[in-house]
């Protein structure tokens, strides 16, 4: 059997898979509360209690994290008390030797060529993809992903990427006041893509249009709302896709609009003609938002001849499959007996 | 043999090459002005007979495979072929694999980008061709190339664990992103978007162009010192002599005019080492490094590239950074990846 799982800092979703080639569903799979375990082993072990399975009947495991693995060895980003997970301790704990550590942009970079295309929302449907490059971007909680899909002539191998964390290239006067509103906020000497393109980046772009009176006037009502709750970014996105607030709708147009400028980027550095894969969290909530034509035209906005260029070179699609970093984990599994 | 080329929009370079172990060695080699040939078959076919003419052995004037290193985009069509319209040349017609071929009569002939010619050249380099500019903490991984010189490019190495892929990159033609402590090159943003209808790529500021933008959005400000007199009368290859007074320190502007266009190459190189993840490595290419060297290696360049947010900074502080100054390297690189065909 194979284990694979996708270890998030809220949740993790363990599933288990039969052994053989193709896109099967998993026989058992569970989401378990990763904070109430004081390790990925402890948790796993919860795991196989509540699905009646047992370390025996595991010949690989794979396992995509939220966090940075380097040499067989990553660490959870946001979970202090985990211990470094290591492929060697998830070896010796499941008593098995096929075992990879993946982050878990790599694992979503294993599942994302080989998604069906009702997984997938196409945003420049003229386009088909040609052989070479591809890439992710990634949009979650609180980080910003990218990854590279290296093609080298027979099949992708996922190269992870830091990208996340460059420098904001601002494109007209309101984005330059909103450089220079978050290097006026703390310390900030740089500003990075992630600071704008995550929950708290959603909520930074709110708040910039807010105070600078930018946009359109906060009312008592959403001020309450916002002050209120745990996670504004959530409500000021259910606000703006339901069209109930001028405020929200602008800060998420911006958002949105920068995600498609970076993403254009991204597809000029990688050169990925063979597809620029929108994935995360973020992307799917607001995937109707996604294909109103702004991400697109800040995509294709660029110097000379190449707004033509991504326009008429670079697939842009949304992955629609929530589970896409557990099936990432899991094909890695199977690429690692054979099976693929 | 080898039959290598540096097709430039000015100059070609072309040679013949053997191998020896993982190195190329050149047995002839031969110089060109591009735009006096009609057609680069044209040109290439001038070279074949002089290396007919020359004293080479006939075992070394047998010519096995061609590559070409070409300044302009490269495409794939859907045979496979690849083909290259010069960038500078427009008169050239279209540079196709199949027809150099049958021109040449050799089998196989590949074009590259010149960008992808200096990716394959890496792995030929040795310390003398070299600059460091930090030492870092040497590692097995990806590979990058930032080039700035008539325009900017950049190709990133692939490393499979085994060797590095060299894969093409336009990220030039990214958006700029200004940075530094002070608001100055938030202002350069805004004077070029008025010069370029809203839109400016890295190559507006990271070339030689890029570098006389710089400089005369410098002077218009009117902060930084008085243009030369010599300056004011130069109309072609104005970057050349900016650069050449910043280093004399002769003049104020040109001085800082080369200073804020490290320090943008600095930061650009650093959001590339991220975006590549280069933890192998990264190598400035291009024509205007070497003839700055000393203004790169005075700290300008290296704080602007570890300049990042949080974790990054300390990563992109572990990554060598070297100066490429072997002129070579691109037709070395064509040599090379002649061998792997």
């Amino acid at each position: 059997m194979i284990l694979a799982g996708f270890i998030d800092v809220e949740n993790s979703h363990l599933a288990i898979f039969k052994q053989e080639k193709g896109n099967l569903p998993a026989v058992a799979e569970q989401n378990l509360p990763s904070q109430e375990y004081s390790s990925l082993e402890k948790l796993v072990d919860d795991f196989f209690k509540k699905v009646n399975f047992k370390k025996e009947d595991i010949n690989v495991a794979c396992f995509g994290i939220a966090g940075p693995v380097v040499g067989g060895r990553g660490e959870m980003a946001n979970i202090e008390k985990w211990p470094t997970i290591t492929v060697q301790g998830l070896s010796d704990f499941l008593d098995c030797p096929a075992v990879d550590l993946l982050n878990d942009m790599v694992a979503m970079g294993y599942a994302t060529p080989i998604l069906p295309t009702d997984k997938l929302l196409d945003l420049n449907s003229s386009v088909s993809s040609q052989a070479g490059n591809a890439t992710l971007i990634a949009a979650m909680g609180k980080g910003l992903g990218e990854l590279l899909l290296y093609w080298d002539h027979d099949e992708f191998r996922p190269s992870p990427s830091e990208g996340g964390h460059t420098n904001f290239a601002p494109r007209n006067e309101l984005e330059i006041e909103l450089l220079r509103y978050l290097l006026g906020k703390g310390s900030r000497k740089v500003v990075s893509y992630e600071q704008l393109l995550s929950w708290p980046g959603l909520v930074n772009i709110y708040n910039f249009l807010k105070e600078s009176k930018r946009g359109s006037k906060e009312s008592s009502e959403l001020r309450k709302r916002l002050m209120s709750t745990e996670d504004p970014a959530t409500v000021i996105t259910e606000i703006a896709l339901a069209n109930e607030d001028a405020l929200c709708t602008q800060a998420l147009d911006l958002f949105v609009s920068i995600y498609g400028a970076v993403a254009g980027d991204l597809a000029l550095h990688y050169f990925a003609v063979g597809g620029v894969y929108l994935g995360g969290g973020i992307a799917l909530e607001i995937k109707d938002k996604l294909s109103d034509g702004t991400f697109m035209q800040a995509f294709t906005e660029k110097e000379g001849k190449f707004a033509k260029f991504n326009a008429d070179n670079m697939p842009v699609k949304v992955i629609l499959e929530p589970d896409v970093v557990l099936l990432g984990a899991a094909r890695r599994a199977k690429k690692m007996v054979g099976l693929e | 043999m080898i039959l290598a080329g540096d097709i430039g929009g000015t100059k070609t370079h072309l040679g013949i090459f053997k191998c020896e172990g993982n190195k190329v060695i050149s047995l002839l080699d031969k110089k060109y002005e591009s735009q006096n040939y009609q057609s680069f078959g044209k040109l290439v076919q001038d070279f074949v007979a002089f290396v007919k003419q020359s004293s080479l052995t006939t075992a070394d004037k047998y010519i096995g495979v061609a590559c070409f290193g070409m300044a302009g985009p490269v495409k794939t069509e859907t045979d496979g072929q690849r083909s290259c319209q010069m960038t500078n040349i427009p008169n050239w017609p279209v540079i196709k694999e199949t027809e150099l071929s049958q021109l040449l009569k050799v089998e196989p002939v590949v074009l590259l980008n010149d960008l992808e010619a200096i990716g394959y050249g890496i792995s030929q380099l040795s310390e003398k061709d070299l600059v460091e500019l930090n030492r870092g903490i040497p590692q097995a991984g990806n590979r990058a190339v930032i080039a700035a010189g008539t325009g900017l490019g950049q190709v990133m190495l692939y490393w499979d664990g085994n060797e590095h892929h060299p894969s093409a990159s336009e990220g030039g033609h990214a958006n700029f992103a200004p940075s530094g402590d002070d608001e100055l090159q938030l202002d350069l943003l805004r004077y070029l978007r008025k010069k370029y209808q809203g839109k400016v790529g890295f190559e507006r500021v990271l070339s030689g162009p890029g570098l006389e933008n710089i400089y005369d959005f410098l002077r218009d400000s009117g902060k930084y010192g008085k243009e030369s007199a010599e300056l004011a009368k130069r109309l072609d290859n104005r970057a050349q002599l900016i650069s050449e007074m910043a280093l004399s320190g002769k003049n104020a502007l040109c001085s800082k005019a080369l200073d804020v266009f490290v320090s943008i190459y600095g930061a650009t190189a650093g959001d590339f080492a991220l975006h590549s993840f280069a933890v192998g490595g990264v190598y400035i290419g291009g024509g205007i490094a070497p003839k700055i060297l000393e203004k790169l290696r005075d700290g300008t360049f290296m704080q602007a590239f570890k300049a990042k947010e949080g974790n990054s900074a300390q990563l992109n502080a572990d990554i060598p950074v070297n100066v490429i100054t072997n002129p070579e390297v691109g037709l070395l690189g064509a040599a090379w990846r002649g061998v792997k065909t």
